[in-house]
């Protein structure tokens, strides 16, 4: 028996090795694949995949796909090694078939400008400044609807033959100041282009409706508002079957739980087909002979990755169509209603991939379609074979920190980037109360896969420790360190859907729900008073016809709250060090609104103090305060960006007497942390937000036929 | 096109329109029926004194109005018999979550010393059929139990009078203060998940461990009105003391579901929540 035991030991410690060892080449990989996509260093990351797969030993996987990456790189730097490489991998890792996959496809590309034959992607459209795109384009591939929140988030279309534009909505009022919001998002065109179904968001009742609208005349249609149901808060309407009778749709209930279900068309009655995981599908997508939906959905609870299913509309079955470790994210269906495409990064990186479906059952195994597809947002397929996607970028948060002299009001040191890895997805840093950590989230994933993780970094060393948050977030808005060091307090959204202020555990990741959303917009920009017995949060009233928003005061011991100040367009909120003040701005980015200013308001009570005020088009913001309480930096900008280059920096003491501070940034940046020795400050800077690209796919059909 | 689902069965409003059924197990009226006839069979037990009925009482929801479930020779069991509504749609079965399929799940109990103490083969043997038929009519029938159509269901379904006002304030702290949701969610209200609530904690140890320290799967709160008493091993009598002890923030304990806190609810509230569950009765089928 003892044997045995030892046995199982070192069998259990070999396991644990391997493991291990799986783990680490994994870590590697990812740290190459960042020098080779955000650092743009490809001879270092052909250095690093070559070590990965010298070292892969008998984990083959890993091996095919260094080399493939590795090849890659090669391939971007002009240099014929690459082909050398790719046939390596067809010849010698046979049995890793979606690495062989993708280096059989770049054998037949190379040194041919980086796309298989016949295959040609190209953008076919930029959105207007403000523009973005929800909605999915016409089945002719010819018009684009997409939300303009420059106009209040009002919802038009582009048509890509006339170049021309058409306002579909003209009621909006997103970000007019003292009502509540309403405004379009997602859209979808009937199969027969004559109509557009498109979720509406109705501030007053905080919830989504379906409306529609008929595309034939001129003008701005008048809607028909098809479905709403005060369970529901949100809906989105995805696809409309073949015979028009029907949309698809997914919708978020007011307990939190997700479901697809279908809208009949003629009298909004809902069929509800499947409750699913509260993230949701990306996309749902009719067959073209209307008996099934397909969709993806994330594997488990603690995990982004996605496989794809098919759902009779019946409900007599579900089909799984792709269950795979990889993640992979609907595309739709080719328009001859043969294939199903996917986005999967089964082959190291982000490809399209498709798989044949036929008689009720998937056909064969899936078939590469262009490796490299990148992080896309599909917005559908049109006949004769094209697939369109929208392109954002939003130039990447990053970290910078800086020396800084509050008494002179200068810099000490130019501002440096803090964080080395994952550079452009990190951000909202905070500096740990005894300035010894700074914590941060950063944003990883890629195509309907995107979540938060925690990253703490020892200020001494440099050393970042990563923690998976659980459960995790879908929108994480703010984060700030408890006094007692041991937690941090986030604003946002779990992936249960739960809207609040969430307790962080800086050991584990574990979340907590502290104070949950009641009625309006979840509590935001949460800090805890400095000793720990209150916390202060921003959180949205509306009452009747009007919105306002209001500065509350929360004691997790009794469970009251306090209101301490209500404005109309009161913006973010700054706790003073001390805990006797709130800073803030009101916002004048509506017309409507003359004027902006800085505001001083007491915690203990009594009216605020205006410390500043700027007039239109100017608006001011609150930068930070000063690490003794006693005055606070804020700057003068325009519009919606306060934070930018051209922002002038003003520093004000608390009885108002305000100088401005000889001191620039570059780029677009946010408020900052100050250390608690008072000599540096951290914020987040990103670049500028490019306007959304449509882009199309073309002939990839031909070439999937081809192979057949 | 909506409504050719199994043909079987028939679902009631605010259920999913799919109800998962395996492939190689195909819901028939002949599978149910037989089903039927096996759940109330008392052959299937030792002593010829239980069946599946005994425990799953129709009249009570299909749970047995019992803290723990009483088996052959009066032999009891450690655990409540849980309500067996809806458990068609169910990921996981037993307090423990420790089985993955309904076919499985059926021919435990059978098998159980302290229920029906029969081996698999002398169960076959008494109803003239193979172990393989009892499992897939068992877990056939099963799937047909179905509630839904509940008041609930019609208010969240658009009819805004369906529920009193009282329910509809327990209804907001179901979703909000009381933190409900955080467990009890989506149509059947429950994720299907293991959490340790502190109930099984005794002297600073589980006093059964479930799924291990303490982890018991949530149930359903479907028809709860009717299935006291209540958790996994029925020491909550009733609707209102399940209410006074998740207020109190649960009994402390290691590993205690950080879902689980002090409420800080006013008796109006309670009574509320109360009102709100007692309409999640609806039409069992």
């Amino acid at each position: 028996m003892r044997t045995l035991r030892i046995a199982i030991t070192v069998a259990a410690a070999v396991v644990l090795l391997v493991t291990a060892s799986a783990q680490s080449l994994e870590v590697d990989l990812q740290r190459a694949s960042q020098k080779e996509t955000v650092t743009g260093d490809l001879k270092a990351a052909i250095e690093e995949y070559r070590k990965i797969a010298a070292q892969a030993g008998s984990n083959r996987k890993v091996a095919a796909n260094a080399l493939v990456h590795m090849a890659e790189c090669y391939q971007k730097l002009g240099d014929a090694e690459a082909r050398k490489i790719f046939e390596r991998v067809v010849r010698d890792y046979a049995d890793q078939k979606d690495a062989v996959a993708i280096a059989r496809a770049r054998l037949g590309l190379a040194g041919k400008g980086g796309q298989p034959a016949g295959i040609v992607a190209r953008q076919v459209w930029t959105a207007p400044p403000g523009g973005d795109i929800y909605g999915a384009v016409s089945s002719d591939g010819r018009m684009i609807p997409y939300v303009n929140w420059t106009e209040f988030g009002d919802l038009f279309m582009h048509d890509l033959a006339t170049n021309a534009d058409r306002r579909l909505t003209n009621t909006a009022s997103d970000g007019k100041v003292g009502v509540p919001g309403e405004y379009a998002e997602e859209s979808s065109f009937s199969r027969d282009g004559k109509q557009l179904a498109y979720s509406w968001f109705k501030g007053k009742d905080r919830r989504y409706e379906i409306r529609i609208i008929d595309l034939q005349g001129t003008g701005v249609p008048q809607p028909r508002r098809l479905f709403d149901n005060e369970d529901i808060s949100w809906i989105s309407p995805d696809d409309w079957s073949p015979d028009g009778k029907w949309l698809a749709v997914q919708l978020h209930r007011k307990d939190r739980s997700a479901q697809i279900g279908l809208v009949g068309v003629e009298d909004g009655s809902l069929r509800v087909l499947k409750s699913v995981d509260w993230r949701g599908p990306t996309r749902l997508s009719f067959s073209s002979d209307g008996k099934y939906i397909a969709f993806d959905l994330p594997a488990s609870e603690s995990t982004e990755q996605r496989d794809v299913f098919l759902l009779a509309v019946d409900g007599s079955r579900e089909i799984p169509v792709v269950t795979h470790p990889s993640h992979d994210a609907l595309a739709g269906w080719s328009p001859d209603g043969k294939h199903l495409l996917f986005a999967s990064d089964r082959g190291g990186s982000m490809g399209l991939w498709a798989i044949r479906f036929a008689d009720g059952k998937v056909q064969g195994t899936p078939e590469l379609v262009k490796p490299d597809a990148g992080r896309q947002n599909f917005m559908g397929l049109a006949a004769p074979g094209k697939l369109y996607s929208a392109q954002f970028h939003s130039g990447g948060p990053d970290i910078r920190v800086a020396g800084f002299d509050f008494a002179a009001g200068k810099f000490l040191s130019p501002p440096v980037s803090l964080i080395d890895t994952f550079v452009g997805s990190n951000q909202s840093p905070d500096w740990s109360p005894d300035g010894k950590y700074v914590a941060y989230v950063s944003l990883r994933g890629t195509t309907g896969s995107r979540y938060f993780v925690l990253g703490i970094r020892t200020v001494a060393t440099g050393a970042v420790r990563e923690l998976a948050l659980s459960p995790g977030f879908s929108l994480l808005q703010s984060l700030r360190w408890a006094p007692d060091g041991r937690s941090l307090v986030v604003g946002g959204r779990d992936i249960k859907g739960r809207d609040g202020v969430f307790s962080v555990d800086a050991q584990t990741g574990q979340s907590t729900l502290l104070l949950p959303r009641e009625g309006g917009d979840g509590p935001g920009f949460p800090a805890w008073a400095p000793d720990g017995k209150k916390l202060y949060f921003r959180g949205r009233v509306v009452v009747g016809e009007r919105e306002e928003f209001a500065f509350f005061e929360w004691d997790p011991a009794s469970g009251v709250r306090r209101e301490l100040i209500r404005l109309p367009n009161l913006g973010f909120m700054f706790l003073s060090p001390d805990g006797r003040y709130i800073a803030t701005a009101t916002r004048a980015f509506d017309p409507s609104i003359k004027t902006s200013s800085v505001l001083l308001v007491p915690v203990a009570g009594g009216e605020p103090k205006e410390l500043a005020r700027v007039e239109q088009p100017q608006t001011v913001a609150v930068g930070g305060w000063a690490p003794d309480s006693r005055s606070l930096v804020f700057t003068k900008g325009s519009g919606r960006r306060p934070f930018t280059s051209q922002s002038e920096f003003w520093i004000t003491s608390l009885d108002g007497q305000s100088r401005k501070l000889d001191v620039g940034f570059d780029g677009n940046f946010g408020p900052f942390r100050v250390h608690p020795d008072g000599r540096q400050i951290m914020f987040g800077v990103s670049g500028p937000r490019k306007p959304a690209e449509v882009w199309v796919l073309e002939n990839f059909l031909t070439t999937l036929s081809a192979k057949k | 096109m909506l409504l050719l689902l199994a043909a079987a069965v028939t679902i009631p409003l605010g259920l999913d329109l799919y109800l998962p059924v395996p492939e190689d197990n195909p819901l028939t009226f002949e599978k149910i029926e037989l089903g039927r006839r096996l759940f109330f069979e008392r052959r299937l037990s030792r002593d010829g004194s239980v069946s599946c009925g005994s425990c799953h009482d129709p009249d009570r929801a299909f749970s047995d109005g019992r803290p723990v479930a009483v088996g052959v020779f009066g032999r009891r069991g450690s655990r409540n018999a849980p309500a067996l509504v809806n458990r068609g749609y169910g990921r996981s079965f037993f307090w423990d979550g420790r089985v993955r399929t309904l076919e499985e799940q059926v021919l435990k109990p059978i098998q159980d010393p302290n229920e029906m103490d029969l081996t698999l083969q002398e169960a076959a043997a008494r109803v003239n059929l193979s172990d393989d038929a009892i499992a897939r009519a068992l877990a056939s029938y099963v799937r047909s139990i179905l509630s839904g159509g509940s008041p609930f269901d019609r208010f969240v379904n658009g009819d805004r009078t369906a529920l009193s006002v009282e329910q509809q304030a327990g209804l907001q702290l179901f979703r909000g203060k009381a933190n409900c949701v955080a467990c009890h969610v989506g149509p059947n209200f429950t994720e299907e998940k293991l959490h340790n609530t502190g109930i099984a904690w005794r002297d600073g140890r589980p006093a059964d461990p479930g799924a291990g320290h303490g982890d018991f799967k949530t149930p359903t709160l479907r028809e709860i009105a009717r299935t006291a008493p209540y958790m996994h091993d029925g020491s909550l009598a009733t609707l209102e003391e399940v209410i006074e002890y998740y207020d109190r923030g649960g009994n402390r304990s290691p590993g205690l579901d950080p879902e689980i806190r002090a409420l800080h609810l006013s008796p109006t509230e309670k009574q509320s929540i109360i009102a709100f569950l007692r309409c999640l009765h609806g039409a069992s089928h």
